[in-house]
């Protein structure tokens, strides 16, 4: 009997020892471990937090104490009907964020995969140049497309907002009617727009790798442009654009700085920014709670619902072939015209916003509604009176923004760091582990943060650093880093997986063979040969942090922490111009770090976005 | 019965000791603080702060609110003392909706939040200074006077929001808060436009819209209805009291749900939004820039203040008058630096460095009388005031009350 | 009735010249093989026939059609050529059945339901699919998803098939069973096949006629045997036959229609069939006249004999296949392969006498690297 038993410890111990030898189940474990901490612990708290009296608010009114069980956050939300309050809170807010989520991503998908066909398929000019432009909206930050969005159309007959003459005003003296500047439709289209060229690299990624041979099987077969496209064309895109349209839903979905921006009439509030309002009131805090675990539900049936269809039609991405050969569709004397348009559109998403921010930033409103032209807003060493919070109004002079500027580019460059280190290990454990339930549920709960929308895991995390042996992340720089790099693991993890799975075994076999070391193995063979895709996963996290700000604003001390907080103040405190430059800025830095690491390494965003 | 009472003696003693020791327990080192700071003269708190950063090196003033007035009180602040400067005292502006999670997180958790708070929203405030986190330093002696109920907790700056429109529209522009209601232009008599925040945006204008449904409001509302229609007020609707009748008439009405009353209030000058009446707070006259003189002057304010229409007579109320609480928090770090700037802000000096003479700011000290003629007693007489406790009570109930009315209209904000 | 004509086409990729000047005639019901090394061009000319690409330069001709003018601009689209085309990895659409993919170029034709159903029904049962009928393409082998393509290629009965390397994904064995297959499909579909391949077996077994081209340039175009047996220069000599043919370098003294040619170590008289042909000056004005002119003696392995004549090499190694074993000797510095039937064997370095025999063998111009005569070779 004790020989026995003694027997199985030793077994345990040796087959615990063998597992442990490989660096991947060591990964996996560790990973396993931190993700639990860093991901799964917060979603118990947001589960628990809608079952229970959160704040000192709600249980005074509740009659209870904190932390007393209760079903009231649901029951209120869900249910009531005390002057419509469930109507009006919940369900008319969603339907009106589902239908915007919607019209954002036809608008995505068809100008996306428009671009992507025309740059895949015909014979017009200018290509390189209309794909490198069309990537910047995606590079941008949201909420800068919504800036551009009043910036271009604001007017001065509109009685909410600015009310001062925009770009196209100046230009034609046309005045568009407010609803097509603020509301659900313009919320749209601006998120449609950030998304378009998300679309554009998923959907012409399929184009460019899909077996051209599939479409000149129908040519020889006599099927006529039109019916290809329809018949064969289409449906074999059709995961991609499926899983388009799924991930720009969830997306614009959880989006708030859009729906924030373009609501300055109080026409629609979406669901995200009803979710920002519950949870800034200590009386509804728990509805918030209640809130977010709807939003994550509708964004984790909706990845679901992506996974059952790639999953099923998985052999759709055929990458065979003599795909090389693409005849391109010759448009003859319309190549021209249509390069023109297309390079229209991407010239008015792309390069006019940045056009407006600088023009915002250099032109003065007088008192009398004129505009005069002034640098002031760049370089005045003038501190303003008034209820500006800047210690200079010109934000180049401004030390304040130096600062948040080194601040915002230490943290987003630690982000990406840890972020894209993460997901390239928990690739190599996926890609190792291949077909490993515990691997492959490492990399799920990897892409919970994206689920989560930012506030809530913002409010999560300040709840963490108030609980005890946590306070000492209390408004420190730790805390913007761990909770930066949790949020952004999904897009390293995605990037790297792919990277990782692209890459046969064996390569890292010879290598064992010839007994390299396990980090020299990556570090020397693994990381150069997918140097550019794993360069990506780092600098997606980079840009995504560079831009966010509903995710830090909980856990910044000051409001001038960040570049994106600060930005924030300047738009609170009506400093508009000053905040367009600020703007303008952010765009600037971003573009300028993903340019050079592009010339540099080779690594884009579009090589990242694995979905 | 010797033995007995020695013995009911003795248990009373015992009991009063547990008392009096769970009491002391109870007391925090900040309260303690702050009992001793109100016994201070201003030289011993004065050294009592920079002990408290000669003790502590690192120790860092954290003043946390919305106001940009504590900004420039902190400037001026540090200027005054040379133990503190730009690094270790600080301003942190908090938007309201932002900030009220990271207060309520420090509360229950008793953990390190700033050392100074000036926030607004009563119910809020109200319920964390009955949970004991919020505590109140009442600076005394001369120079100061501080009336009882602004006392505990201790009220900063008072606020107003009124109805104002352009000057040149007259006097008796805006007579009767009935004018503001019924959009099909019966009782709007000659308003085009009317303004208003989104009271989902906007905790205050919510407030505002809360109180007036307080049966505290009842009789003047009457009073005016009567005034304005001729005719005694009527039960005719769903509404439960007049109150809800006039929040559910007055969203009808409002023609504009502005974004910021600072911009809004810049329209006022604009020829083309001449003829609107807009509700916001008369400090924001500080940012209508066609009244823009040098504000050193202190009777050029009242040129401005002529120049924007308003008046103290309008029937029914003149707005809606609120406050700013200037707190410590129990968990705070240097509670008598807190005192010593509590007692700075609120002092002539210190109140006219931080909020610069802009009318619309009054002082809970009396002795920092505004200098542009306009009086917080006369508004506190013609305006709403926040209920803490009716706020408290009636939140949810009247806010979905709202919400629906704002539905109907199709504002959401 | 079609013919299919190339007249001077050229296709250029940028400044890289795929097909130079190409012009060859491809007659009815030919199985006309396009054989060369990767890069020679073979799939672009197959595509620029069938219209997936647009010849820079030159005129194509199917039937009386002209389907391509570089001149006149004319430019007929793939579908109106009357053609089929057979990929290389199929191209089967991943979304349709078997029935459906097939069913597809019918469509096109506007052929009523039923048709559509009697004709894929046909198809199914000559490929031998029927089971397939329901299923998707990712639930079939290679080789059913082979049979699918070409019924699909085969349905709307085109005059001219195509097909680009169209066994090169199935396993060897597969490979062996659809090359008969398709011998017989042409037998049966009075069509003309048009074929890219690179294995010269494949070309060999199947091919009514060969085109052997090598960077854009045509280098033969004949029956396959003529190839084999008459290679015009000594790239088709290398290309075509396996083991490959023996080069061996020697120095000929020529006169009328036979020569003198030292070579391993022994002159050897060489007898053509008819002229030789005039031998190109050497490039190279120092080199080594003396001696006669530098050729290359091509002789296939079937043409050496071992165990006989005058001739001795050290084995350098034997590969026995069963059927047939391929000897490889050494002598001086050239390796010479002899292929010997049946099963032998014989120790590594041991001397092995052998002898060149036949009348097949080709003389080569060294420096102009084509084929100057045809003839027989004796030792003195």
């Amino acid at each position: 009997m004790t020989n026995n038993k003694k027997f199985d410890t030793r077994l345990l111990g040796h087959r615990l020892r063998s597992y442990f030898s490989k660096p991947a189940n060591i990964i996996t474990i560790v990973f396993l471990v931190i993700l639990a901490l860093t991901v799964i612990l917060p979603l118990c708290t947001l589960l628990l937090g809608s079952f229970q009296l959160n704040t000192i608010q709600e249980a005074t009114s509740a009659g209870g104490k904190k932390g007393d069980f209760t079903l009231r956050h649901w029951a209120r939300l869900l249910t009531s009907t005390e002057y419509d309050y469930a109507i009006n809170s919940l369900w008319l807010p969603l339907g009106k964020s589902i239908l915007m989520a919607l019209l954002a991503c036809f608008i995505a998908v068809v100008l996306g995969g428009v671009v992507a066909w025309f740059i895949t398929r015909a014979d017009i000019p200018g290509k390189k140049f209309i794909s490198a432009v069309f990537v910047f909206p995606y590079i941008m930050p949201s909420w800068s497309i919504a800036i551009f969005w009043e910036n271009f159309f604001k007017n001065t007959e509109m009685t909410a907002g600015p009310r001062n003459a925009g770009l196209l005003q100046m230009l034609t003296g046309i005045c568009v009617p407010q609803s097509w500047i603020y509301g659900l439709v313009p919320c749209a289209i601006c998120l449609g727009l950030h998304y378009a060229p998300f679309a554009y690299i998923l959907i012409g990624g399929i184009l460019r790798n899909m077996d051209a041979n599939l479409e000149e099987a129908a040519t020889v077969l006599g099927a006529s442009r039109f019916k290809i496209l329809c018949r064969v064309t289409l449906p074999i895109v059709a995961p991609a654009l499926i899983s388009t349209i799924l991930l720009v839903f969830s997306s614009s979905i959880s989006s708030y700085t859009v729906p924030f921006f373009l609501n300055k009439d109080g026409r629609f509030i979406a669901l995200s920014v009803h979710l920002k309002n519950l949870f800034g009131d200590g009386r509804t805090q728990g509805q918030g709670y209640v809130m977010a675990i709807l939003l994550m539900a509708i964004s984790i049936g909706i990845l679901t619902l992506n996974n059952w269809f790639t999953g099923k039609r998985k052999s759709f991405t055929t990458v065979t072939g003599k795909s090389g050969q693409v005849s391109l569709v010759k448009f003859g004397k319309w190549r021209i015209p249509i390069a023109i348009l297309l390079l229209i559109i991407v010239g008015f998403i792309a390069i006019v916003p940045l056009f407006t921010f600088a023009m915002e930033s250099v032109l003065r409103t007088n008192a009398d509604g004129t505009r005069t032209f002034t640098m002031d807003y760049w370089f005045s060493k003038e501190v303003p009176t008034g209820s500006t919070k800047s210690d200079t109004l010109g934000i180049l002079v401004s030390g304040t923004m130096w600062k948040a500027l080194g601040r915002s580019l230490g943290l987003s460059v630690l982000v990406a760091l840890i972020a894209g280190t993460s997901g390239l290990l928990i690739g190599y454990a996926v890609a190792r582990k291949r077909g490993s339930r515990i691997a492959t549920f490492v990399s799920d709960v990897a892409f919970l943060p994206y689920l989560i929308p930012a506030m809530s895991f913002g409010a999560v995390y300040l709840s963490l650093s108030f609980t005890e042996g946590f306070t000492w992340l209390r408004g420190s720089f730790i805390l913007l880093i761990l909770v930066g790099g949790v949020k952004f693991i999904p897009f390293a993890s995605r990037t790297g997986s792919s990277a990782m799975l692209q890459l046969s075994g064996e390569i890292e076999e010879a290598a064992i063979m010839l007994n390299v070391p396990w980090w020299k193995r990556m570090a020397r063979v693994l990381f150069p040969i997918q140097k550019a895709s794993f360069i990506s996963g780092y600098l997606l996290p980079f840009i995504s942090c560079m831009r966010e700000l509903s995710l830090f604003v909980l856990l910044t001390v000051s409001h001038e922490t960040l570049l994106t907080t600060l930005l924030g103040e300047y738009s609170r405190t009506g400093l508009t111009e000053s905040a367009n430059a600020i703007n303008l800025l952010i765009i600037i830095v971003v573009l300028v770090i993903q340019f050079a690491v592009n010339k540099l390494t080779g690594a884009s965003i579009d090589k990242g976005v694995g979905g | 019965m010797k033995r007995l009472f020695a013995i009911l003696l003795t248990v009373a003693l015992i009991v009063s000791a547990v008392f009096v020791l769970a009491s002391c327990k109870e007391k925090s080192e900040v309260e303690l603080a702050i009992e001793a700071a109100e016994k201070m003269t201003l030289a011993e708190l004065e050294a009592a702060s920079k002990k408290e950063f000669e003790d502590n090196p690192d120790l860092v003033f954290n003043a946390d609110s919305l106001t940009s007035g504590v900004k420039k009180g902190i400037a001026a602040f540090i200027k005054k003392y040379d133990w503190l400067n730009e690094d270790n005292a600080k301003y942190n502006s908090k938007k309201g909706s932002e900030y009220q999670p990271v207060l309520n997180g420090a509360a229950e958790t008793d953990g390190y939040v700033a050392d100074f708070v000036m926030i607004q929203d009563a119910s809020f405030v109200y319920s964390l200074v009955n949970a004991g986190f919020l505590l109140s330093y009442v600076p005394s002696g001369e120079g100061y006077e501080i009336a009882k109920e602004d006392q505990d907790p201790l009220v900063g700056v008072t606020f107003n929001k009124i109805w104002y429109y352009n000057g040149e529209n007259g006097t008796d522009y805006l007579k009767n808060v009935w004018q503001l209601t019924g959009k099909d232009g019966a009782s709007l008599k000659k308003i085009d436009t009317v303004s208003y925040q989104s009271p989902l945006g906007e905790d205050i204008n919510m407030s505002f819209l809360i109180m007036l449904t307080s049966p505290a409001y009842e009789t003047q509302l009457k009073n005016s209805y009567k005034s304005y229609f001729g005719t005694e007020y009527t039960k005719t609707d769903d509404c439960q009291s007049i109150g809800y009748h006039y929040v559910e008439q007055f969203i009808k009405a409002v023609t504009t749900w502005h974004d910021s009353d600072t911009s809004e209030v810049k329209n006022m000058n604009d020829t083309a939004h001449k003829t609107g009446v807009y509700f916001a707070g008369l400090a924001k006259v500080k940012d209508y820039e066609g009244y823009k003189l040098p504000d050193d002057d202190p009777a050029n304010w009242k040129k401005v203040l002529m120049g924007s229409g308003f008046n103290y007579q309008v029937e029914g109320f003149n707005g809606f008058v609120y406050n700013m609480w200037t707190l410590i928090p129990k968990t705070a770090r240097c509670p008598y630096t807190a005192c010593l700037f509590i007692r700075y802000l609120l002092s002539e000096e210190g109140f006219v460095k931080s909020f610069e003479n802009v009318p619309g700011y009054y002082c809970s000290n009396t002795k920092c009388t505004p200098t542009d003629g306009t009086t917080l007693a006369k508004w506190k007489s013609s305006c709403l005031s926040e209920d803490p406790d009716y706020l408290a009570q009636n939140y949810d109930s009247v806010t979905a009350f709202i919400k629906q009315q704002l539905t109907a209209v199709g504002q959401s904000k | 009735m079609p013919k299919i004509i190339l007249e001077n086409v050229t296709k250029k990729f940028d400044k890289f010249i795929a097909v130079d000047n190409l012009s060859m005639v491809i007659d009815d019901r030919d199985f006309v093989i396009l054989l060369g090394p990767s890069g020679c061009g073979k799939t672009t000319t197959l595509r620029m026939i069938a219209g997936l690409e647009t010849p820079t330069e030159g005129r194509i001709t199917i039937g009386d059609q002209v389907v391509f003018d570089s001149e006149k601009g004319i430019n007929v689209s793939p579908g109106k050529r009357d053609i089929g085309f057979l990929f290389q990895n199929y191209a089967l659409w991943p979304h349709m059945t078997v029935y459906q993919n097939i069913a597809f170029g019918l469509e096109n034709l506007k052929w009523k339901k039923d048709q559509i159903r009697e004709r894929v029904n046909e198809m199914l049962a000559l490929l031998k699919i029927e089971q397939f009928e329901k299923r998707y393409p990712s639930e079939l082998s290679g080789g059913q998803q082979q049979r699918v393509a070409i019924a699909r290629t085969l349905a709307p009965s085109p005059k001219v098939l195509f097909m680009d390397e169209p066994l090169s994904n199935l396993d060897a064995k597969l490979r062996l069973e659809m090359r008969t297959e398709l011998k017989r499909l042409h037998a049966n579909t009075d069509s003309t096949f048009v074929y890219v391949t690179h294995d010269q077996l494949e070309a060999m077994t199947l091919a009514t006629k060969v085109c052997l081209l090598d960077t854009g340039v045509l280098q033969q175009y004949d029956p396959p045997l003529v190839v084999y047996n008459k290679p015009n220069n000594l790239f088709v000599a290398d290309f075509v036959g396996n083991p490959t043919m023996n080069f061996i370098k020697g120095k000929a003294e020529i006169k009328g229609n036979t020569a003198k040619i030292n070579m391993l170590g022994a002159t050897f008289t060489f007898s053509a069939d008819g002229d030789i042909a005039p031998v190109l000056p050497a490039a190279d004005e120092n080199a080594d006249n003396s001696g006669g002119a530098d050729v290359v003696v091509g002789i296939r392995p079937e043409f050496i004999r071992v165990e006989q004549g005058k001739l001795t090499g050290k084995v350098y190694t034997t590969l026995p296949s069963g059927m047939e074993t391929t000897v490889k000797l050494e002598l001086g510095d050239e390796i010479i392969t002899s292929v010997v039937f049946g099963s032998v064997d014989y120790p590594v370095n041991s001397d092995v006498s052998f002898e060149i025999v036949g009348n097949g063998i080709v003389l080569f111009d060294a420096a102009s690297r084509s084929k100057i005569a045809m003839g027989s070779l004796t030792i003195e």
